[in-house]
């Protein structure tokens, strides 16, 4: 019997050896690639001012775009370098290895993200979509009929994304939200040939800064002037608002957040909802602290300081007052609650339950801290109808 | 058992895994044709794509399904042997305890300290995980090591180490408690278990490990043979039962403590496949069991892998799931329609 | 027979054994033993329960250190052996119930054959010849495919006395072999070890408090008792000097010399005189002892019984009158109505 078990054995192993030796080459690149053009986009040479961002760089060398995604995980640090070449240019000039090479501008993206959505839209190249993670929670009208039509797919994100379909796909660009470090799952898109870009806007300090990363993504189809263009009328419209605020008096104290299974999820001093409240001039106990995301307070201490606050700015998965009670009936104990100025994103939900809140806010700076003042107060923007929020009842 | 019939047990099974790894590589999300399959394995350039999803994504998915399957199944086997106990698997030593723990610290105790393990973190890249398994589950390792070669009685050894499990869990819990949701679903994500995160690069280190653990096991049929009589028995004919258990140990760390590293927990089948095998084999030899175990844990995970792919085709169910929910009444079935285990055991 | 025969297979110079205890003394059982195991002798270790049969054994087999002495098998020291010459030198059988039941009785044989075969445990020629001659001696080879749960208890035994004469070692320690068994199945055993040791010239050690057997197989006794020394010897002499009816002293019963068994005292009511002697008269008089009767065969009292041996029946001569009893049991119950 011993015979049969070492053959048993070295059938095994070989078959092993066999199958592991030769596979790691058929590493092919993926990416299609263009019939030689002499003629190059003169709109890739635009070089973009990048004033509020902090999170990337672009440079224009000769022949290339250096765009660098910098780690806000490690000050100093990069996240990931890409290099940026005209398509067709590939041979004529000797790149780095340190980066992606990308060959813009790109004509296939996976959209993974909500936020990327919005600005896409924003730049006039949503019709480049071929993927995105959930294709149910699309807001976007056109890119939902696409959706519909069965030329954008649905390729799931973080634990369930689906590779093969992605690789099957081979679209020019994927794009994610990065975080922390690359993640595995990203290194095999990367190892399959298909590029990732690390769109890492969240986590800047200020809501002119996330939609500047515009041109972040811009660079990638040479759209940046337009983008610049865009921005700058943004900027106009921001300031223009801001200084609409600037001598009110009053600063109502805000709530935020919600209470999950012992734990409430406070907005930290520099999420998203922080930086609106300091442009639009509102109170909010947590200004000091320095977290991106939320902070995980108890009840109790939430009780104590904001019990009495004026508005809250509330949790996105309740519809009305009411779905609010009946998750925690504690919540009835605040002001905010007993005066009915509790406020959700909410407003522009389709029925299938894509939330345009996720798709175009960071695009749309704009219009949140005119939201958000409009609420903190009421006197100002008479004319302006809440556009993400709504008032729960 | 006549030998002609365990011979044609063995063919069987032989043909049953080549017919289960083909049909493993005709599932997945994208639909390949199965000549196409056939052409890109032996070489051929069929679609840059498809290429790329058979050779990277299906194939080594595959393999991992096979050592998995026989990795574990051979652990719990030696682990059940060595303790007497139906019940024990290769995680009964608090290795994938272990591991989890390391993971666990790994993802989520770098938001808790930021300094030290961000650090780290970026130095080690996509290696950063599996690096964080094998360091928890070794320092496990050399605990009960230890503990073994001064505790002589299986049975303490056996308490101690499912302890260690309890331990590590708690301060997994705790960890996950204080943790971002990021962070969190991160971590949940991975005690899920998933054959496919293995990529070739990983396999180069992975594969050897665990043949040489398994090659390791095979010498160690003799004296498991004689344990099986009990450990004074065991001395009796010449065997050291200490250095036995130490060897068991290393090999269950260097098999289970790795796979465990690359894929994450994968629960039952250490446990289920030895009974299986067992039950149809009909003895308790570890000549026979030992190759038997092999074969029916590379079979049974690539069937669950199978199952796992099949409701619909975008979504894949977790393999942890697939095996406890399949596999659990396959093991019933076959216990009940013999008395091996009563037999094995009493 | 080898170069190195060595008559004295197992000896034991100054060997102290018991427990070693973290704080308090060492529990020392027995101390200064010098004991001799030869070829070809079937040895017993006799004791009552708790006289430390077991610790002797075990420290004997190298399974237990000693606190003071050595064991030497084959003249050299067992602790210096590793495990695989001890397991050439000395076999094992246990009481202890096997804890699996679906392996074959060959397999369980060929398991002592592990001290000869490769890392592989491959059976060569001779190692399955081996097993076919153990499972013969111990008539069992017809079962040898048959898995060990089969077996009845008396044959699982044999299987594992089987398994140790596979291992073909100069030395066979059995540590009550005989306990969990019923008598033939005891008699049997005793019968088997004893043919194995003069025939195969095997020495064989073994432990059991049946002292009826051990009288009768034994060549050389060791008997224990608690806070005693050991008494080597032979059966015979350990009996007429006396020493086995010091060890198994008791309130309750007395060895009788002259039967080699232990009588139970009971409360002696009065004497009776019997006639008749033999067989009949044997276990006549066992049967009137129990129920309390002192007998004795000088005339005392009004009453006698007399044996009839040719017809097997027995007549009450109680003062005249004569009873007929058809049997033992008729005796006793006339006897008490009459008295």
């Amino acid at each position: 019997m011993g015979v049969r078990q070492l053959l048993i054995l070295s059938v095994i192993l070989s078959l092993f050896l066999v199958l592991s030796c030769g596979r790691s080459k058929s590493k092919k690149s993926l990416s299609k690639s263009e019939v030689q053009t002499e003629f190059v986009d003169s709109s890739f040479y635009f070089e973009s001012n990048v004033k509020h961002a902090k999170g990337f760089k672009i440079e224009l060398h000769d022949g290339y775009k250096e765009l660098s995604v910098l780690d806000p995980w490690n000050k100093g640090q990069i996240f990931q370098k890409y290099y940026l070449i005209p398509r067709g240019r590939k041979k004529n000039v000797n790149l780095p290895s340190d980066g992606q090479i990308i060959e813009v501008p790109v004509k296939s993206i996976a959209a993974l993200s909500s936020t990327q959505i919005g600005i896409l839209n924003f730049l006039g190249v949503a019709d480049r979509v071929v993927a995105v993670s959930l294709p149910d929670r699309v807001y976007n009208e056109e890119l939902s009929k696409r959706v519909e039509g069965g030329d954008v797919v649905g390729v799931g994100h973080g634990a369930t994304l689906d590779f093969e379909r992605i690789v099957d796909l081979s679209p020019e660009l994927v794009m994610v939200a990065g975080f922390m470090k690359i993640s595995s799952d990203e290194t095999k898109l990367i190892n399959a040939g298909l590029p990732v870009a690390f769109n890492i806007e969240w986590m800047e300090s200020s809501p002119l800064a996330r939609a500047e990363w515009a041109k972040f993504i811009a660079a990638f189809f040479n759209k940046e002037q337009k983008a610049d263009e865009l921005f700058n009328d943004l900027e106009n419209r921001y300031a223009d608002i801001k200084s609409k605020i600037e001598h009110v008096k009053d600063r109502p104290d805000v709530i935020s957040g919600y209470h999950y299974k012992g734990v409430w999820y406070m907005p930290g001093g520099q999420s998203y909802l922080a930086q609106l409240l300091r442009d639009a001039k509102g109170e909010y106990c947590w200004f000091s602290d320095s977290t991106q995301g939320s902070i995980p307070l108890s009840f109790e201490v939430v009780l104590e300081k904001q019990s009495n606050s004026k508005i809250w700015f509330g949790p996105a998965h309740c519809q009305s007052l009411k779905e609010m009670k009946d998750l925690d009936e504690r919540y009835t104990l605040f002001q905010a609650y007993k005066d009915g100025q509790v406020y959700s994103v909410t407003k522009r939900t389709n029925d299938k339950g894509a939330n345009d809140y996720y798709e175009s806010s960071v695009i749309s700076p704009d219009l949140l801290l005119k939201d958000v003042a409009k609420v903190l107060h009421p006197e100002l923007f008479p004319s302006h109808e809440l556009y993400f929020y709504k008032k729960l009842d | 058992m006549q030998n002609k019939t365990k011979i044609i047990l063995f063919v069987g099974l032989f043909v049953l895994i080549a017919l289960f790894l083909v049909v493993d590589l005709v599932l997945g999300s994208v639909s390949i044709p199965s000549e196409k399959i056939l052409a890109i394995l032996m070489g051929e350039d069929v679609k840059a794509s498809w290429n790329y999803i058979i050779l990277n994504f299906r194939l080594p998915k595959a393999i991992t399904a096979i050592l998995v399957g026989a990795g574990l199944s051979v652990s719990g086997l030696m682990m059940q042997t060595l303790f007497r106990n139906p019940l024990a698997g290769p995680y009964v030593l608090g290795i994938s305890s272990g591991a989890s723990l390391g993971v666990a610290l790994m993802v989520m105790a770098s938001v808790l300290l930021p300094g030290v393990f961000g650090a780290v973190y970026s130095f080690l890249g996509s290696w950063a995980l599996v690096v964080s398994a094998i360091a928890g589950a070794s320092i496990i390792f050399v605990i009960i090591g230890m503990a073994s070669i001064r505790i002589s009685d299986s049975v303490s050894l056996l308490i101690i180490g499912i302890m260690f499990g309890s331990i590590t869990g708690a301060v997994v819990n705790i960890l996950q408690y204080f943790s971002d949701p990021e962070q969190l679903q991160s971590f949940i994500v991975w005690t899920f278990g998933s054959l496919s995160g293995v990529t070739w690069n990983e396999m180069h280190l992975m594969a050897p490990v665990v043949v040489l653990g398994l090659l390791m096991s095979f010498v160690l049929i003799k004296p498991l043979d004689a344990l099986l009589l009990g450990e004074n028995y065991a001395r009796g004919v010449g065997i050291s039962v200490n250095r036995t258990r130490i060897w068991v140990i290393i090999s269950t760390a260097l098999v289970a403590g790795t796979l465990t590293a690359f894929t994450g927990p994968i629960a039952f089948i250490g446990v289920a496949v030895p009974h299986m095998a067992r039950a149809i084999f009909g003895t308790a030899s570890h000549k026979v069991l030992l190759p038997a175990v092999v074969l029916i844990g590379a079979a049974l995970m690539l069937v669950c892998d199978i199952l796992s792919q099949v409701p619909g085709n975008q979504t894949t169910l977790p393999i942890n799931s697939v095996t406890a929910i399949f596999g659990g009444p396959v093991v019933i079935w076959v216990i009940v329609r013999s008395r091996s285990v009563k037999a094995s055991f009493s | 027979m080898s170069d190195n025969y060595c008559r004295e297979i197992l000896e034991t110079d100054g060997l102290s054994i018991g427990y070693k205890q973290k704080r308090d003394e060492d529990l020392c059982l027995l101390s200064d033993l010098n004991l001799t195991v030869r070829r070809g002798e079937l040895v017993c270790l006799l004791g009552p329960n708790g006289s430390g049969k077991s610790t002797l054994m075990r420290t004997i087999a190298g399974l237990q250190a000693p606190l003071k002495g050595k064991t030497l098998v084959e003249k050299m020291p067992i602790r210096e052996r590793n495990f695989g010459e001890i397991a050439r030198l000395l076999s094992i059988v246990l009481t202890e119930r096997l804890q699996v039941g679906n392996l074959s009785v060959y397999h369980i044989v060929s398991l002592g054959r592990h001290p000869y075969t490769s890392w592989m445990g491959r059976l060569s020629e001779k190692d399955e010849s081996m097993i076919k001659w153990a499972l013969e001696q111990v008539g069992l080879w017809k079962y040898a495919n048959k898995f060990i749960n089969q077996l009845s208890d008396g044959e699982r035994q044999r299987v594992m006395i089987a398994k140790a004469l596979a291992q073909d070692t100069p030395l066979i320690m059995l540590d009550e072999p005989t306990a969990h068994l019923d008598l033939p199945n005891r008699v049997e055993i005793m019968r088997l070890l004893r043919n194995l040791a003069k025939e195969t010239d095997k020495a064989i050690l073994l432990s059991t408090h049946e002292l009826d057997l051990a009288l009768q197989a034994a060549d050389v006794i060791w008997l224990m008792s608690k806070n005693k020394d050991i008494k080597i010897g032979a059966p015979e002499d350990l009996v007429l000097s006396g020493s086995i009816e010091d060890t198994f002293k008791n309130k309750s019963f007395n060895f009788d010399r002259k039967s080699g068994n232990f009588i139970m005292n009971y409360q002696k009511k009065q004497k009776i005189q019997l006639v008749g002697n033999d067989v009949m008269g044997f276990w006549t008089q066992r049967a009137l002892s129990r129920e309390g009767y002192q007998v004795t065969c000088e005339k005392t009292g009004h009453c006698s019984i007399h044996l009839i041996e040719d017809r097997m029946e027995w007549e009450i001569h109680n003062n005249g009158n004569i009873t007929n009893c058809k049997n033992i049991q008729d005796l006793l119950l006339n006897l008490n109505t009459n008295l």
